[in-house]
Order: structure tokens, then C-alpha cells, then sequence
């Protein structure tokens, strides 16, 4: 009983990492977001298009930048 | 290891959606089987994880929605990182990659391997020369 009791109390001290979305934010620094969502917002589920884009560089990823 | 909570992927992948006006779809029982598959895929060897990973959610692509590259992009460079590795690709190679795996083009070792000649240690020099800059 005593076991019991202690258990949720070690449980809640237990170090906690990153949860999914923070990691993913990570992941995301200098990443070109704007690009990715330009895309998904061209493409959605049409891959078959995006792949003939990305072969003839006019995918939203290949897009030129003013420097 | 991959130990990630389907909810929370979920939750995370409509979280960075709805950040950035895009559509997910939030299918738990595809969330499930594709971490399922990446766990074996991976076989517990942390420096397979990314490709299988990419391979298990890219081919269940339609069950996401178009949020999901996005998503992967971030998750897959910082489950890297948390593991060890840095993962030198580019954007543009990754949705090269992800459109061909949703595509069914690019079968999971081929990933395995595209993956292997992209993953270096953490601190170690890279010996990829630098990704050509757009003009």
C-alpha cells in the first residue's frame, strides 16, 4: 500500500523531455517554413505534380530570392 | 528510440497546421501503425530512425494531409539531433525524397541509404561540399 501510494509522487518528479511539438519547432530553425507551406497549399496530396516541379525546378522550395 | 505517444504526435502535427494554415488530418489508428512500422523498421538503431520515420508516415501520406512534410521536416532533424546526428539535407532534397516515398517510388532501404550518406555525428566536419545558393 505504501508502495502504492509513493509511485505517482516519483513518477511526477521524473524528468520531462521536449514534448513532440517543441522538437519539432527545434527541428524547424532554418528551415524554409514559408517554402514547405507555399507547397503544401500548391500541392496537398498531389505528389505526381510536385515530383514534375521539383524535376523541372519550379517547385516553391526552388523559388527565387531577392538578395 | 523511437517512443513517441501517437496522441501527442497528433496534437503536435495539428498544432504546427493550424500555425500555419494548412490542413492535417488527425487519423490515430494510421499515427499508430506508422510508428508501429518505424519501430521496426529502425530495429532500435538510432541512426535509422529518421528514414524510418519518413518511410512509415510518407507512404500514409493521405492519411496527414498536407501539413505532414512540414511537420516530418522539423521532426526528423530535431529526433536527429536529440539522438546524436546532424542531418545534412536540403529542403529541397527532402521533398524530393517525401513526394517519391508518398509516391511509392522510393522504397524504405533506399531511404535507409540516402539517409545513411546524410547523417553525420554531431561536431564532426561535414564532407558534403555546401548546397548550391539560388540565384
Amino acid at each position: 500500500m505504501t508502495a502504492a501510494r509513493k509511485l505517482p509522487a516519483a513518477q511526477e518528479s521524473a524528468p520531462k523531455g521536449p514534448s513532440i511539438f517543441e522538437l519539432v519547432n527545434q527541428g524547424l530553425e532554418g528551415v524554409d517554413v514559408e517554402g514547405f507551406v507555399v507547397a503544401a497549399k500548391k500541392y496537398g496530396d498531389d505528389h505526381a505534380r510536385e515530383l514534375a516541379d521539383l524535376e523541372a525546378g519550379h517547385h516553391p522550395l526552388q523559388r527565387k530570392r531577392a538578395r | 528510440m523511437i517512443e513517441f505517444d501517437a496522441d501527442e504526435l497528433l496534437d503536435a502535427l495539428n498544432r504546427i497546421a493550424r500555425r500555419e494554415g494548412l490542413t492535417a488530418r488527425l487519423d490515430r489508428g494510421a499515427a499508430l501503425a506508422a510508428l508501429a512500422e518505424a519501430r521496426w523498421l529502425s530495429a532500435g538503431r538510432p541512426e535509422l530512425e529518421p528514414a524510418a520515420l519518413l518511410y512509415a508516415f510518407g507512404h500514409r501520406s493521405k492519411d496527414f494531409g498536407p501539413a505532414l512534410w512540414l511537420f516530418l521536416r522539423g521532426l526528423l532533424r530535431a529526433h536527429a539531433a536529440a539522438n546524436g546526428f546532424e542531418l545534412e539535407m536540403t529542403d529541397v532534397e527532402f521533398a524530393t525524397l517525401s513526394a517519391g516515398t508518398a509516391r511509392g517510388e522510393i522504397e524504405a532501404l533506399e531511404l535507409r541509404g540516402w539517409f545513411a550518406a546524410r547523417l553525420r555525428p554531431l561536431g564532426q566536419k561535414s564532407k558534403r561540399p555546401p548546397p548550391k545558393r539560388p540565384r
